[in-house]
């Protein structure tokens, strides 16, 4: 039953090829990411355009690598680089090229058996390529490779929506716990009635900006508040901003990223010592907040006791923010500039509900909904979250990619 | 200083036990707990203490909030004082080293590493800190130096020990600049021991003489102006002074033939008084330099045409 089927889906699918000239302006028009494993899943036109740009450029550099006398290390990374996304399409290409040779087996009925046998194999491996393809081939985040820094501060809700923030939190730690990942908390402020007015955490490995990008926005929990006496559902709100981490914390860093900044461009003030200061006081003064005059963006930050390195956890933030706020104007930019209307990703609206009556996580943004809230506040299980708005996310990207090319 | 009412007593109770304690020398709550958060955070994770079982461990704290709550600073609790990038040991009996003290020298070490791009001619410097404490200027200086001799002093010897021990403890940090950094035990009233002091550097001339003298008046020692915790924990040797500091300092960089001065002052008084000192001079200028939450607190003066009219830049402009 299931040969058959894939048979008639095979049928179908080389009925089609034979149509149009070339499968490459068949595959860019025909839906490409369905989920049901029968139907063979080509690899979209302009994706094959860019991995065509990329053979070229292999061979170029190829040739480049051979003809000089000496060792360029620049060039032998960036074939190795290279050269795994030319194999992996020039063996999507000879599979393709295989459906061709078992349209014509299907015509014999004694090798027909044999023929589905194949099929069914060959659909499989296209499909393994056209993911490991996808993933390369469209454009990566530019700040996937960096470490990150989260922010977290209540919403609506009072101090029901200040314990939420601070679940939140344990929530990421456990995340990074999980995935061995160092983190340390930056900055934490809590309320004396429970809960956090705001924290800092940064999770210092790199690469994990791509797994956390996906939780900026604003989170929605509905529960029974521990501070409830009626037994009533509340529903609360918590903010999360993501950041990029720029360079390292070392302290040459934090020189280099204080002289970045022209004179007057940003404005450092210490905690005021009443009086004379000096000699004549010997606390603690360590808070600092530095202003950015141009963008208006304020950081604070008094957690150690030297200034000097709240100074440098401060402008790190500051870079931070900056870097974070380039990205979005560009890719609003992009957005723009697309023709069609698509669903906001943006954090205007929320983006998740942790519902702790139901024990459900529904992502808003993809529709994910899952029912272990537990394990996920505790970061065990919020790797099936971010898995599906990684899915999600590649989906977007790939209908902007296709609008482009239409 | 007035009492601590029972009301905020009570609140700063429900926050955390230990908070009634600090409130007496740290008056608010957030204040308090900040200080709490450092006091419990350095005094489990130091080396010997994180052994010790958790019953000790909150006994060292609760001693430690009591002390602080008598007005024992901070810094001699637990030990150290950041200084920059390093980490500055104190003691008893020395001055504890000043956040606006920190700044300016590192202000400084941002000009001597523009300065170094500029010229090569002077990578390596002679550098001199009379009334050194702790020795955290002359060490936070050498961190932005290679091959120079970086020499401290000053009058008492717990103050020069410390400060030797304070170059082994940062000795990590210092290790790959090749500095000969040097502590002495100097009266800078006393013209041989200058001078002796001045002859250890060799032939060639001083290029920076930094400067960090007691300079509290003893009306202002006694008023309102300062702490409590300053005037009763602190070495007086290290605070009561004034105007006859800066008149030997200008004597010593006379002698020593430097290029420039940077002292620390209290307030703006001593800072024009010195400048019109410098404006007798040929051949000399002079600039005020205000800290980060505006009050005086140096001043400078240097050879004209030489690299260090660069003090000019951190100088606020009059």
């Amino acid at each position: 039953m299931i040969l058959s089927q894939l048979g008639r889906t095979a049928r179908n699918a080389s009925a089609k090829y034979s149509i149009s000239n070339s499968y490459r302006s068949f595959s860019a028009n025909r839906r490409l990411y369905s989920s049901e494993t029968s139907e063979i899943k080509f690899l979209p036109g302009l994706l094959c355009k860019r991995a065509e740009k990329i053979c070229d450029e292999y061979n170029k550099l190829e040739k480049e690598a051979s003809n000089a006398q000496t060792y360029n290390s620049e060039v032998s990374t960036k074939l190795v680089k290279l050269g795994s996304i030319v194999n992996n399409y020039r063996e999507y290409e000879s599979s393709v090229s295989e459906i061709d040779d078992l349209r014509q087996m299907f015509s014999d009925p004694s090798l027909k058996a044999e023929a589905e046998e194949e099929m069914k194999s060959l659909t499989e491996s296209i499909k393994t390529l056209v993911d490991k393809l996808q993933s390369r081939l469209l454009p990566p985040h530019i700040f996937s490779d960096n470490a990150c820094i989260l922010e977290l501060r209540p919403g609506v809700g009072g101090s029901e929506a200040m314990i939420f923030t601070e679940d939140l939190l344990h929530m990421y730690q456990g995340y990074a716990t999980e995935n061995k990942w160092p983190f340390q908390v930056v900055s934490l402020t809590p309320n004396s009635a429970g809960g956090i007015t705001e924290a800092i955490l940064s999770v210092d490995k790199p690469g994990s900006y791509e797994k956390f990008q996906y939780e900026a926005g604003v989170h929605r929990v509905q529960r029974v508040p521990a501070t409830e006496s009626k037994g009533r559902t509340h529903t609360s709100t918590a903010a999360v901003v993501v950041l990029p981490q720029l360079g390292g914390d070392s302290e040459a860093d934090a020189e280099a990223s204080e002289r970045k900044y022209a004179p007057g461009e940003v404005h450092i003030e210490v905690m005021r010592a009443r009086g004379a200061g000096g000699q004549h006081v010997n606390r603690t003064e360590s808070a600092v907040r530095i202003t950015h005059i141009p963008s208006g963006i304020v950081v604070s930050m008094q957690d150690a006791r030297s200034q000097h390195k709240n100074k440098a956890k401060a402008f790190q933030i500051l870079d931070s923010r900056l870097a974070e706020i380039e990205r979005v104007k560009r890719v609003e930019f992009e957005k723009s500039k697309r023709t069609a209307q698509v669903s906001s990703t943006g954090r205007s609206d929320k983006i998740r509900t942790y519902n702790y009556v139901q024990k459900r996580v529904t992502d808003h943004r993809c529709g994910f909904s899952m029912y272990n809230l537990d394990e996920c506040m505790t970061g065990k299980r919020l790797e099936e979250v971010i898995q599906a708005m990684e899915k999600h996310d590649q989906i977007e990207k790939m209908e902007m990619l296709l609008e482009q090319e239409t | 200083m007035t009492r601590i009412s029972p009301r905020l007593s009570r609140k700063a109770r429900l926050v955390d036990v230990l908070l009634p304690y600090l409130l007496p020398t740290l008056r608010t709550i957030p204040d308090a707990q900040q200080e709490l958060k450092w006091i419990r955070r350095e005094l489990t994770e130091s080396e010997t203490n994180s052994k010790l079982d958790s019953c000790t461990k909150n006994t060292i704290i609760r001693n430690a909030c009591k002390a602080r709550g008598k007005g024992l600073p901070l810094q001699y609790i637990l030990g150290t004082q950041p200084f920059g990038t390093l980490e500055i040991l104190c003691r008893k009996s020395v001055l504890i080293p000043r956040w606006e003290t920190e700044e300016w020298t590192e202000k400084i070490l941002g000009i001597i590493k523009k300065q170094l791009i500029q010229d090569a001619n002077h990578s390596s410097l002679r550098i001199l800190d009379l009334c050194t404490g702790t020795g955290c200027i002359p060490l936070y200086l050498s961190t932005g130096l290679h091959n120079s001799q970086i020499y401290g002093a000053d009058i008492h010897p717990t103050a020069v020990k410390l400060s030797q021990k304070n170059l082994l403890h940062n000795r990590e940090i210092l290790k790959n600049n090749n500095n000969d950094i040097r502590f002495f035990q100097t009266d800078i009233f006393d013209d041989n021991q200058v001078k002796s002091l001045i002859s250890s550097f060799g032939s060639q001339s001083l290029d920076l003489i930094t400067f960090n003298p007691p300079y509290i008046s003893k009306q202002n020692l006694f008023s309102t102006n300062t702490e409590p915790s300053v005037r009763r924990y602190e070495p007086k040797l290290a605070l009561l002074g004034g105007m006859e500091f800066y008149l030997q300092i200008l004597h010593i960089a006379l002698m020593s033939g430097a290029k420039a001065v940077i002292c620390e002052v209290g307030d703006l008084d001593q800072i024009n008084q010195t400048r019109a000192l410098v404006r007798k001079l040929d051949g000399w200028d002079s600039g005020e330099y205000r800290d980060y939450s505006g009050n005086p607190r140096a001043v400078a003066f240097w050879k004209r045409g030489t690299n260090w009219e660069l003090l000019n830049d951190m100088c606020s402009k009059s």
